[in-house]
């Protein structure tokens, strides 16, 4: 989920304007429909709702997760998740809690339940195996003495 | 000239200002916390663009009246706002209907005050019309969810057009003054505006699969300090604390 949807579609165009991004086509069904099918035994989702559904909080809309990006350039970094009901909204909920004060140049939001997840229980397989092959950081190796312009 | 720039500049402040305490009141009231805190933010986009317009007009009448005074110290009489910025917030679809209906002619008014002659209101305009576009994509998105969503949702859209449609008109009215500013180079041109209002309008509700109401009777006057019964009960509890503590700053 690296790449951010591009929302283009019919909207309401305004003194000769380009239309301005509206549905993603992120509609519940969709959403639902996704989550169904992506569902695989090895992975959690980061939030799952009932079933695998997409994760509804008290407004019974989906969640997304926000990803704002403060300057060109700089990684979009998970801001926090908003409730929508779809990907123009979501966007627009997205500007409203996380980028009101400034500070963002670049928005991303994604359906909460179309991130994947490693298990919990996998993290001793996964991640512990790293703490102790030093030779794995580059910090292990000696630079040469001379070596210039490394 | 600068008599009537200073009731210019009032009708286009007193517009924003009381809308933006509109909004303002459905702070911790919204449907959800994300639409709560997006009325909140079109509520201090319209207040902020109403206090800059409003100290133009303290620095233009020369009287030593600054936005602060101008904004609670001023009488419902004195008001100059269009009658349908001061309706009551209703439910989520007439506050909805009431701002697309506004932002759509704040759009166009704001583009053009761009180029006044008037440098700072022009600089004002700029900033606004950035904020503004964002507010029609708001409600126009709105506009589309509630008039093609539920039976619900349709029917109280569709009620709160047929509501409101009649203080439509007000905003297009355009008298000596907005002559005068227009002939200056200041103003907008409120005739130039409306079919593009019309037209925009004309397609978000029909997408929303409303139906644009049957002219009616206009209803308007508040450019005269002519105003519903809302604007004094609002104006009551927005200048209470100004007025019960004169001078406080904080």
């Amino acid at each position: 989920m690296a790449e951010a949807r591009d929302a283009k579609g019919e909207t309401p165009t305004i003194g000769g304007e380009p239309a301005e991004a509206r549905q993603g086509g992120a509609t519940r069904g969709e959403i639902e429909a996704r989550g169904a099918s992506g569902k695989t035994s090895a992975v959690d989702r980061i939030a799952p709702g009932e079933n695998g559904d997409a994760p509804r909080g008290e407004s019974q809309w989906p969640l997304w997760e926000v990803f704002t990006q403060k300057a060109g350039g700089v990684p979009h970094e998970h801001a926090g998740s908003v409730h929508a009901s779809d990907a123009e909204t979501a966007l627009q909920n997205a500007r409203d809690v996380y980028a009101r004060r400034g500070g963002v140049v670049s928005l991303w939001v994604v359906p909460s339940n179309e991130i994947v997840a490693s298990k919990s229980e996998d993290a001793g397989p996964l991640f512990d195996p790293g703490a102790d092959k030093i030779y794995r950081h580059p910090q292990f190796y000696k630079i040469p003495r001379g070596l210039k312009g490394f | 000239m600068s008599d009537s720039l200073f009731e210019y500049l009032l009708r286009l402040a007193d517009d924003r200002l009381v809308l933006g305490h509109r909004l303002s009141e459905w702070c911790g009231h919204g449907p959800i916390l994300e639409e709560d805190i997006a009325l909140a933010n079109i509520s201090l986009d319209l207040i902020g663009q109403a206090t800059l317009m409003l100290r133009l007009a303290g620095e233009v009448e020369g009287k030593g009246r600054n936005e602060d005074v101008l904004a609670y110290f001023r009488e419902a009489v004195d008001f100059r706002n269009v009658q349908i910025v001061e309706l009551p917030n209703g439910d989520y679809a007439q506050t909805i209907v009431r701002q697309f209906l506004f932002d759509v002619y704040s759009y166009h008014v704001l583009e053009q005050l761009q180029q006044s002659s008037q440098l700072e209101l022009a600089g004002i305009a700029a900033k606004g019309f950035k904020e503004v576009r964002y507010h029609v994509r708001h409600s126009s998105e709105w506009m589309l969810r509630m008039g093609d969503g539920t039976e619900e949702s349709h029917a109280r859209a569709q009620k709160a057009l047929d509501d409101i449609w009649r203080f439509t008109p007000e905003m297009f009215v355009a008298d000596a003054i907005d002559d005068e500013m227009l002939a200056a180079g200041v103003g907008s041109d409120l005739r130039a505006i409306k079919p593009k209002w019309d037209s925009v309008v004309t397609d978000v509700v029909t997408r929303a699969t409303l139906s644009i109401p049957a002219d009616a009777a206009m209803i308007g006057g508040g450019r005269k300090g002519r105003h519903t019964e809302y604007l004094g009960h609002m104006l009551s509890e927005m200048q209470i604390v100004a007025r019960s503590h004169p001078g406080a700053e904080w």
